[in-house]
């Protein structure tokens, strides 16, 4: 074995080795360590995004009609009770032509009574007739009685030879002409009598106010019907149902919106929670004031502890937003939805997603 | 740091976290590539593209991100580079790439990605360069000469080309029928490449040793 020691290595090409050996080695090794630095720092993964969630509400206008005036803008701030709104209805000259169509028709169902009831009063003129007639036949029966009577009386004088002959004819005659009356009397209130049997009908004792009451009736609701048409033909404010601001305005002044239609949604400044949907498996200490870790995103990072505020009975589908999917039984991609305290000082806006982390 | 313009805001340290990701994982499918190549088609620009490639792909989905009319805007601009020009090497390949993708970063607002992509890109390519990275620089010299003397007794030669060398490997022994001795092939990796001559002098002083020739290699001349 040779005891002469080996020749020198140039620096130069020491740091050629340096280069092709050890130079890769350490740019890997950074490399792997600021990787391991980012990771640590911003793959944290998150177990789930929940989202901010505020009071909504949706200003829906209650009759179809021209939108007179919009009193607010996008954005702006309105406070409940607030007119931000006018409708001014439409179809009321409609609907008033209607009504008097229905008046002339009510008026035209009239004329049936007013000829009912000219035929009552000649139904009672004949009554009377017929009653004045039988008092006429009762009168002439008393006279009859009493012809008969003196005729009675005249004949036993004339037998005994008091009376003349001249006088007992004359006592005959009153006799016979008053029974002819009493007779036609009869025949005249037999006949009244008759003809009132076959008028009964007419008899207004035996008709009930039914038609007269259903037009009675039938008149107060119209009556009724032209003062809501009166009271709509007036333009309807609407109302702020709650505090926030104006989050989306559907139509623009002079805009015709049906029954139904939104107008405008408000928004709550100030979201109340945030809902989250976990995937199976749920954490088995999962439930109500669990103590959660929430992120929000973005470039400043804040951190706070939530807890559970509600958790749902049910699974919903996740994949609402897919037709296809949503039009399938049932999605397999399902999440169960829990609602989260918002901490106040994380400040996060309604709609704003946040990371949560059920692992402690 | 915040230039992006796009549909969605990048977050940065996530984006350079992808950039450095692709950039390890490709360097170490590199260097298993290295490791384990065998055949004739050895290319150190493929070995470079292995690295480059995985950095440009992440960068690609950075700049898409869902979008899909800009991954036909991709696929339609490299489609007219790649048949205006025949690109042969990979590398060229990798090069062009990434500078479509850059203007695509560009174009598609998102400058900061553009702006750390190109400098991450840069970096890499150099870091390549200097580095040399995959060529297999394994000897620089290899020594054929015959062995006048018994095998027994060549360990007085590899005394000699311990002195001057850092790694040797006899590549071939070719010994003569009736002859004593025999002919040897040397590849060398020597400490000094500049000490070459007096190797070869001194091995031609040595008792036994005849017809010392050196070629110098480079590289194995990887391309």
């Amino acid at each position: 074995m040779s005891q002469r020691t080996p020749i020198p290595v140039p620096a130069s090409l020491k740091w050629r080795e340096f280069r092709y050996r050890f130079l890769p080695l350490i740019t890997v090794t950074a490399t792997t360590l600021a990787v391991i630095a980012l990771w640590v720092a911003n793959v944290e993964a998150p177990t789930v995004i929940a989202k901010a969630v505020a009071r909504k509400a949706d200003l829906v206008t209650p009759i179809s009609g021209t939108l007179l005036a919009l009193n607010v803008s996008k954005f702006e701030q309105v406070n409940e009770g607030d007119t931000l709104a006018l409708i001014q209805p439409v179809g009321v000259k409609n609907q008033l032509a209607s009504l008097r169509l229905e008046i002339d028709l009510i008026r035209d169902r009239i004329d049936p009574i007013v000829e009912k009831k000219r035929n009552a009063v000649s139904y009672y003129r004949l009554r009377l007739e017929w009653l004045q007639q039988r008092v006429s036949l009762a009168s002439s029966k008393v006279g009859l009685q009493r012809a008969e009577n003196e005729l009675t009386r005249d004949k036993n004088l004339f037998d005994a030879k008091v009376l003349s002959a001249d006088q007992f004819d004359q006592s005959q005659k009153s006799v016979d002409a008053l029974r002819a009356e009493v007779e036609e009397a009869t025949n005249m209130v037999a006949e009244l009598s008759s003809a009132l049997d076959g008028l009964h009908a007419l008899d207004a004792a035996n008709n009930t106010d039914e038609l007269e009451q259903q037009l009675a009736v039938a008149v107060k609701q119209q009556e009724e019907h032209l003062r809501r048409l009166e009271e709509m033909s007036k333009p309807r404010p609407l109302i702020a149902p709650i505090t926030g601001k104006v989050s989306a305005i559907d139509h623009v002044q002079g805009e015709v919106v049906m029954d139904g239609d939104r107008i405008l949604g408000i928004t709550a400044e100030d979201s109340t929670q945030l809902i989250t949907y976990l995937k199976a498996p749920i954490p088995p200490d999962l439930q109500l004031g669990s103590p959660i870790r929430i992120q929000t995103r973005g470039k400043d990072r804040r951190t706070a502890t939530s807890k559970v505020a509600g958790i749902s009975p049910d699974w919903e589908p996740l994949n609402q937003g897919n037709p296809a999917s949503a039009s399938t039984e049932f999605s397999l991609n399902v999440g169960l939805p829990v609602l989260l305290t918002l901490p106040p000082e994380l400040k996060v806006r309604p709609g704003e997603l946040v990371d949560v982390f059920l692992a402690p | 740091m915040q230039g992006d313009f796009g549909t969605m805001p990048t977050n940065v340290p996530m984006m350079m976290l992808g950039l450095l990701l692709a950039f390890l994982t490709g360097h170490v499918i590199a260097w298993v590539y290295i490791l384990t190549h065998s055949g004739l088609s050895y290319s150190r620009s493929f070995v470079n593209s292995l690295i480059v490639m995985p950095v440009i792909v992440a960068m690609v989905m950075m700049v898409l991100s869902n979008n899909l009319v800009t991954a036909f805007g991709l696929m339609a601009v490299f489609a007219i580079v790649r048949f205006r020009n025949i690109l042969r090497d990979t590398l060229d390949t990798t090069y062009v790439l990434s500078v479509i993708v850059i203007g695509m970063a560009c174009g598609t607002m998102k400058f900061a990605t553009a702006v750390m992509g190109t400098g991450l890109t840069s970096f890499i390519m150099l870091y390549l360069y200097y580095t040399s990275f995959g060529s297999r620089h394994r000897y620089d010299v290899i020594l054929n000469l015959h062995w006048g003397r018994p095998l027994t007794q060549i360990a007085e030669l590899d005394d000699v080309l311990g002195i001057y060398t850092l790694r040797q490997d006899r590549a071939s022994q070719r010994s003569h029928e009736g002859q004593e001795g025999a002919d040897l092939s040397y590849r060398l990796l020597m400490r000094d490449p500049n000490a070459l001559d007096s190797l070869i002098t001194e091995l031609r002083d040595l008792n036994g040793v005849s017809r010392v020739t050196g070629i110098t290699s480079e590289a194995e001349s990887e391309i």
